[in-house]
């Protein structure tokens, strides 16, 4: 908290009068009165995606040269039309910027309050085979009233089967239905666990960008710019990420698009000839916006069989250490021969009992099927079988 | 979320030197405006409560102003003043342009009551914040407008007074000493106004 002179300087720097210090004062608390007024965040939104969605960026600027400099530059450009500069045309060419420049625009893209977007990526599929696998893949964005997207959902069809996978994210919980394993995932392992090559929810481009913004950051030289290219008519930015996902021989291209930063593709192909595996190729091929209102009914919906499986949520192993006030970690206490974890947290929480810590560490697991069930993502058996699952795999933990 | 009193960003926060790189990454890409946007709205966002009739107007002002101020950076010289300048000159045209059948008002009333910062159940410090505001209100509503207007910029909005100068296209010493003479004039009434 600064002081008044120091807020004033310059009216209270060469001033010594109390009157006036008062009077400064009090002008002063006008302006904490002012200050408690907050731009309502739904029109704060609203500002930032008409802003955003600007039409015609301001070009370059640039800066007024002195005459002599101008007159310089004007013969310099005569001299270099007349002598017929090979490749001059190049010079005006489109021009890539950082890594991290494509990636901070891309994760900035949002849609307007309560709007949705609806992309239909094709893909193609090659793996080794004569005949490449081609399909789609579907998805819905929807935003809440501040712009930041809330619901999505994805579906990718390739080659003969009907469904090749299934996502579906409501706020803080995410689903997705693995047709191959006819398993469920319910969150919050499901957006992580990649039912093919890349994650769950690829095509909310924004999210891809944060989440390569953050592995640009850890590893630079696994995330690089390429030269800017154009792809089905549009400039794209393009950025080449190695060993993705944990796939070191994997090589993904992302192409946004160069003036709305919205993710027009990708290529995944194997960067080693020693490891190959199926290259993909997805490309935009509509794009189309509408208000939430007119989304279609249960488009949020996962839709999976009734008869699949619903792996059981990970416990919450971050709850250990809250229930237990114990600076454990659990994750080398399960890697080692050491006592149970019970026995463990007994340490320093020395009235825990075994039915007390298995509710603390399937707690938000039991949550999250609870509400997987209430919204119809999942049936009411589906739960009570994974909810049974989940309690018999977290008794095992906590007794071993 | 409650905005903490004290929490304005005032003159000596702000680096002209991060405005000068704001401005020109924005020059070049127009969605790094959103930065200056972000550093400025509220600052704005409270002169335009101060120049419209309702936080609806002063909302769509608000909007106004900065889509204005995008589309017109291209035209933006750093040697020629401020940023902050520049800024509140296009929302000072604005808020005129708003009110060009109306008289020019710049009022105090911009704040709901309901939103001070006040413990409701403590009752004495309503009541002296009451106070406090009566008099404010007092002080303020005995100046013409272009004076409150003055008093907005520095003390509502945070310009300096060299910034101030350059919204009011006046010189920088011409605009001190208006400022120091209407604050004179604050003081000698000042006193009819205290209990």
């Amino acid at each position: 908290m600064t002081t008044l002179p120091e807020r004033y300087p310059d009216i209270l720097a060469d001033h010594h009068d109390p009157a006036l210090v008062c009077v400064v004062a009090d002008l002063d608390r006008m302006r904490e009165i002012a200050t408690a007024a907050i731009v309502p965040p739904r029109r704060d939104a609203a500002i930032r995606q008409a802003l955003y969605a600007r039409e015609s960026p301001p070009a370059p600027y640039r800066r007024a040269l002195p005459f002599r400099q101008r007159l310089a530059t004007l013969a310099a450009a005569l001299l270099v039309t007349l002598i017929g500069v090979g490749g001059y045309q190049r010079l005006g060419g489109p021009t890539s910027v950082s890594a991290q420049t494509v990636l901070r625009r891309a994760a900035a893209v949002h849609l307007a309050p309560t709007q949705a977007v609806h992309l239909v990526y094709s893909v193609t599929v090659t793996n080794g085979a004569p005949i490449a696998a081609i399909g789609t893949a579907d998805a819905w964005l929807q935003a809440g009233a501040g712009g930041a997207p809330t619901r999505s959902a994805q579906t990718l069809i390739v080659g003969s089967t009907s469904l090749s996978g299934r996502y579906v994210q409501i706020g803080a919980h995410v689903y997705a239905y693995n047709p191959m394993h006819h398993a469920i995932l319910v969150s919050p392992e499901a957006r992580a666990t990649p039912s093919w090559l890349v994650p769950s929810d690829l095509f909310n481009g924004a999210n891809l960008a944060r989440d390569l913004r953050v592995l640009a950051e850890r590893s630079p030289g696994q995330v690089r710019v390429g030269p800017r290219q154009t792809l089905a008519g549009r400039t794209v930015d393009v950025i080449t990420v190695d060993g993705w996902m944990n796939r070191p021989a994997q090589r993904t291209t992302f192409y946004f698009d160069a003036r709305t930063y919205a993710l027009r593709g990708f290529d995944a192909v194997s960067a080693d000839p020693s490891y190959p595996t199926a290259s993909w190729e997805a490309r935009l091929s509509s794009e189309d916006t509408v208000a939430a209102s007119a989304v279609p009914a249960n488009t949020f919906m996962l839709h999976a069989p009734a008869t699949a499986r619903v792996v059981p949520p990970l416990p919450d192993l971050g709850a250990f250490a809250r229930a237990c006030r114990s600076a454990v970690d659990i994750r080398v206490l399960l890697a080692s021969e050491s006592p149970s974890l019970l026995s463990v947290c007994r340490i320093t929480a020395p009235r825990m009992t075994e039915t007390g810590l298995a509710t603390a560490l399937d707690a938000s697991g039991e949550a999250a099927l609870a509400t997987a069930a209430a919204t119809g993502q999942i049936t009411a058996a589906q739960a009570v079988s994974a909810r049974a699952a989940l309690r018999a795999r977290v008794s095992l933990l906590v007794q071993s | 979320m409650p905005r903490v009193a004290g929490a304005l960003p005032l003159p000596s926060g702000d680096s002209p030197r991060d405005d000068v790189d704001l401005v020109r990454a924005a020059q070049i890409d127009s969605t790094a405006f959103v930065a200056l946007y972000e550093r400025y709205r509220d600052r704005v966002y409270w002169y335009l409560l101060t120049r419209t009739d309702t936080a609806e107007d002063a909302d769509d002002l608000l909007q106004l102003v900065f889509l204005k101020a995008l589309d017109a950076l291209t035209h933006y010289r750093v040697e020629k003043g401020p940023f902050p300048a520049w800024l509140f000159g296009i929302a000072r045209n604005t808020a005129a342009t708003f009110h060009a059948r109306r008289p020019p008002t710049v009022a105090w009333d911009l704040v709901p009551e309901i939103l001070l910062p006040v413990d409701e159940h403590d009752l004495e410090a309503r009541l002296l914040r009451q106070e406090d505001l009566s008099r404010l209100r007092q002080l303020f509503g005995s100046l013409d407008a272009p004076k409150r207007e003055l008093l907005v910029l520095r003390f509502v909005s945070g310009l300096t007074i060299a910034e101030i100068a350059g919204v009011i296209g006046k010189s920088e010493a011409a605009t001190k000493k208006q400022l120091m003479r209407t604050l004179h004039r604050l003081k000698e009434h000042y006193h009819d106004y205290t209990p």
